[in-house]
């Protein structure tokens, strides 16, 4: 089978940790797999002056940055910007002890969260996902971000618990479900 | 069930087109190229993992009356936590395992509002025996010395951070 291939000529990432050391090791892993462009920043604040300046394909940050925490970042923005930087795919790196910040970054809209130690599989597997799954971007009052539904069918039950799952949605939705029931 | 306001956007997101353009790398070659970066740098995280594992000692040395402070806490934390990030990247397996027991004891005594230095004393004894620069343990020793950590967090009776994230 053909190998996954990617082209990240030309890619900007913008890339926040709080650590030097641990930036550079994911920029060297960015760099070899083609990107030129890493900024790299230390603070959340630091990362919304660059996000002004700048164009970027990618947002890398840590789930706890010095200044805020990584689910601040990504409210401001997707809440705080225009499109194309409001819908910037967003990965979210976690350290041990920052794991209990990660439900709190995927709520905030992040894309993808990742465990760290990061290796260059999981960073090239989680870039080829992203760049092969289309998803839409939901905005609500209390979230702005990808869909994380990944199934187009209703529940087993068809009962719609959501909030956020409306009449008209809920009929559609039942209607493709008795489809696929048929199919 | 009255429906809440949503919209649905289908923007470009012009990283998967960039991506999806012909041409590019292999997974094998750019996971290939990664590692050989990262390679380059793995002289410079020995000197990270020690200096880290040398502010934990120099903290843990500090204690009054057997007591660390929150902010002390938080310092060892921070640095285990970035000990366990490399030790996992370059391969340090027990080093790995006794800077995640520390984080493990620091946050559940944290979260326990103690202060206690003692189990942080044990800690930086393993660290510094399974730090890179230290003379490789055998596997027995190693497992004896990390089974000693495991009681001790057992006498306290926290769990693996990760074992609370929901």
């Amino acid at each position: 089978m053909a190998q996954q291939r990617l082209n990240f000529r030309g890619v900007s990432v913008l890339l926040v940790d709080r650590n030097h050391y641990c930036r550079s090791l994911v920029a060297q892993m960015l760099r070899g797999f083609g990107v030129e462009n890493v900024i790299s920043c230390e603070t959340g604040a630091e990362a919304q002056d660059q996000l002004k300046t700048n164009h970027v394909e990618l947002c890398v940050t840590e789930a706890d940055l010095p200044d805020m925490p990584g689910a601040d970042l990504i409210n401001w923005l997707r809440r705080e910007n225009k499109d194309p930087l409001r819908f910037v795919p967003i990965l979210v790196l976690s350290g041990y002890t920052q794991l209990r910040l990660l439900s709190a970054t995927r709520d905030a809209g992040a894309n993808l969260l990742l465990k760290k130690p990061l290796s260059a599989q999981a960073l090239f597997d989680r870039l080829a996902w992203l760049a092969r799954t289309p998803r839409s971007y939901i905005e609500t009052k209390n979230y702005v971000g990808p869909d994380r539904r990944f199934k187009d069918i209703a529940p087993p039950d068809s009962a719609f618990k959501r909030e956020t799952d409306a009449p008209e949605e809920s009929a559609q939705d039942e209607t493709q479900a008795e489809e696929l029931r048929s199919a | 069930m009255a429906g809440v306001m949503k919209k649905v956007h289908f923007p470009k997101i012009k990283l998967q087109e960039m991506l999806m353009r012909p041409g590019g790398i292999g997974r094998d070659e750019a996971i290939g190229a990664a590692m050989d970066n990262l390679r380059s740098e793995s002289g410079e995280s020995n000197t990270v993992m020690e200096n880290a594992i040398a502010a934990i000692a120099a903290i843990a040395a500090n204690a009054r009356k057997n007591a660390l402070s929150e902010q002390d806490m938080a310092e060892i934390l921070e640095q285990a936590d970035q000990i366990v990030t490399l030790a996992g990247t370059f391969g340090y397996e027990y080093l790995d395992r006794a800077a995640r027991g520390l984080c493990d004891i620091t946050d559940g005594l944290m979260r326990a509002n103690r202060h206690d230095a003692a189990p942080i004393h044990v800690h930086v004894m393993a660290l510094r025996l399974f730090s890179p620069a230290a003379a490789t343990p055998s596997q027995a020793e190693a497992e004896k010395v990390l089974s000693e950590l495991a009681s001790v967090t057992a006498f306290y009776n926290f769990g693996p951070i990760d074992s609370r994230v929901n």
